[in-house]
């Protein structure tokens, strides 16, 4: 070292790099690249991004993280939030590699049950789950009881007074992908679905994002559709019984359902609309994904905690 | 010519204590300073050259620190000489299946006494991108985290034009090219109204999962 003034850029890069790998979140991080030519050089650079971002998708507001890595735990929350002790199973679930790693298959008569009412992590009407997907051509046979319905992702106990219908992510054999919500005491449903027709034994990624004015669905890196939840006009079903309980005029201060218990491979804990065919890297979010974390999700085909954003934004 | 630092917990001329070996270090502008092996443990660069050279009663020259920046930093690192040693961590390993631990960059979690520490350092006076580089140049890890994390916690929450005022950096337009991506930039919000059905980002690769 010598006498001379050092400056912030006297630094070399690797050291310069040091510091931005702690200038956290992502967005204070795009805001200070802009400082200068120097910076935004480094910032941008597909080693520095990578490096950044090692740990895949941040974690921030990740409240549920299925990886179906153990056998002998399948029910196993990995962001420890519900972690182990919330999760009973329901049937077989087993266990089998996929291009993801591994993933949990479930035969129709298996699930997962995950008690999340007394977490106040989930009782939240901001959320976004990320899940892949893979349904068995025997998912089509329409089953009387089912309907059609199959549901990958559940929490749906919606009978007067529970109102605990919060997610129904799966899809139906006539209407594609799909999740819904449901807002108000009177039990008034959101769906949000795919145009296209989904394929047996093929792998989905879908996200849903989700508030209580806004949700959207997002397959295979694109979003699909949305529906305005801010107008009651909307809603896709009324149980009659409960009109009762519906004011029109006061639809801005129903609140949407909340969720009891969160079932992988099932609709709810009555095991209405059974999987049949596999899952992998589930994880749910206090918070939406942001557009490019599940393009590059998808993109990179992989699970939360390997994507490499460099990568993906230097498009590779 | 050579002084020995009065400030180097030093014995007088001995290089056996209670904690050890002694061992001299030499500034660039020849101030001496004895430390314990607590101290040398911190620094791989003075533990390297320690090994290296039997050393003996002859100081190890350190030619990129001068005395301000060397005296500190042997405060620090006596401070920290009896704290528990962190888990050896492979930076480079990101392929490790078994890492499944997350750990975000914190900067958040400098501990009182490095806050008080670090402060002795400024900006204007240059000296606390010397005390990085000596920390880099030195080998000790953990003051280089509380270098690195005093500028990243600088820059939280100011925009780009307040960080240049802070840093004394000339306005430099980006070059073409080098711009954020598309890909991420203008899409960081917590909650989007609305989506560009045409997505930036790279289009999705060939399907190997599915074929």
């Amino acid at each position: 070292m010598t006498d001379q003034l050092l400056s912030i850029n006297d630094l070399p890069i690797e050291l310069l790099s040091t510091i931005f790998q702690f200038i956290r979140p992502l967005e204070t991080l795009l805001t200070v690249s802009c400082t200068c030519r120097h910076w935004r050089q480094i910032i941008n650079s597909k080693w520095f991004l990578n490096k950044y971002s090692k740990s895949g998708i941040s974690r921030e507001q990740l409240i549920g993280w299925w990886k179906f890595e153990n056998v002998n735990n399948i029910g196993f929350d990995s962001s420890g939030v519900v972690g182990n002790r919330y999760a009973t199973l329901i049937g077989r679930p087993t266990i089998e590699d996929c291009f993801l790693g591994k993933c949990a298959v479930f035969d129709g008569r298996s699930s997962i049950h995950c008690r999340v009412n007394d977490k106040s992590e989930y009782q939240t009407d901001v959320y976004s789950v990320s899940i892949w997907f893979w349904a068995d051509l025997s998912a089509w046979s329409r089953d009387q009881q089912e309907s059609g319905w199959r549901t990958a992702i559940g929490s749906w106990n919606d009978w007067y007074p529970n109102n605990h219908a919060w997610l129904h992510l799966g899809f139906h054999v006539d209407m594609n992908i799909s999740n819904q919500v449901m807002i108000s005491a009177a039990q008034y449903v959101f769906k949000c679905q795919d145009s296209q027709k989904i394929e047996p034994c093929r792998w989905y990624h879908v996200v849903v994002r989700v508030n209580r004015n806004r949700q959207e669905l997002w397959v295979n890196g694109q979003q699909v559709s949305n529906v305005d939840m801010t107008r009651a006009d909307l809603r896709h079903e009324v149980r009659a019984p409960d009109r009762q309980f519906w004011d029109d005029s006061q639809w801005h201060m129903q609140k949407m359902h909340l969720p009891n218990v969160l079932c992988l491979g099932s609709k709810n804990n009555q095991d209405h609309n059974p999987w049949l065919g596999k899952i992998a890297d589930v994880s749910v979010w206090r918070r939406w994904l942001k557009p490019f974390e599940i393009r590059a999700l998808h993109q990179q085909q992989t699970s939360i905690d390997r994507v490499k954003l460099g990568s993906f934004v230097h498009g590779e | 010519m050579a002084t020995t630092a009065e400030a180097s917990n030093t014995t007088t001329g001995n290089t056996e204590t209670a904690t050890g070996k002694m061992i001299k270090i030499q500034s660039n502008d020849g101030q001496i300073f004895e430390v314990d092996q607590g101290v040398v443990e911190q620094s791989s660069t003075i533990k390297t050259l320690s090994d290296l050279m039997d050393v003996g009663d002859v100081p190890i020259p350190l030619p990129n620190v001068k005395a301000s920046i060397l005296g500190p930093i042997v405060d620090f690192c006596n401070h920290h000489k009896n704290d528990q040693k962190p888990e050896p961590i492979d930076e480079d390993d990101d392929d490790d299946p078994n890492k499944d631990i997350y750990e975000p960059k914190r900067s958040d979690d400098i501990c009182e006494w490095d806050l008080n520490f670090i402060k002795q350092f400024t900006v204007p006076e240059g000296t606390l991108f010397d005390i990085i580089m000596a920390a880099n140049y030195l080998g000790i890890k953990t003051l280089l985290a509380v270098g690195c994390k005093t500028i990243a916690n600088m820059v939280r929450g100011k925009s780009s034009t307040e960080v240049r005022e802070m840093f004394n950096i000339s306005y430099d337009p980006p070059g073409e090219g080098i711009n954020a991506p598309n890909a991420i930039e203008g899409q960081a919000g917590t909650v989007p109204t609305t989506q560009d059905a045409n997505a930036t980002g790279p289009s999705p690769q060939p399907d190997p999962m599915n074929q």
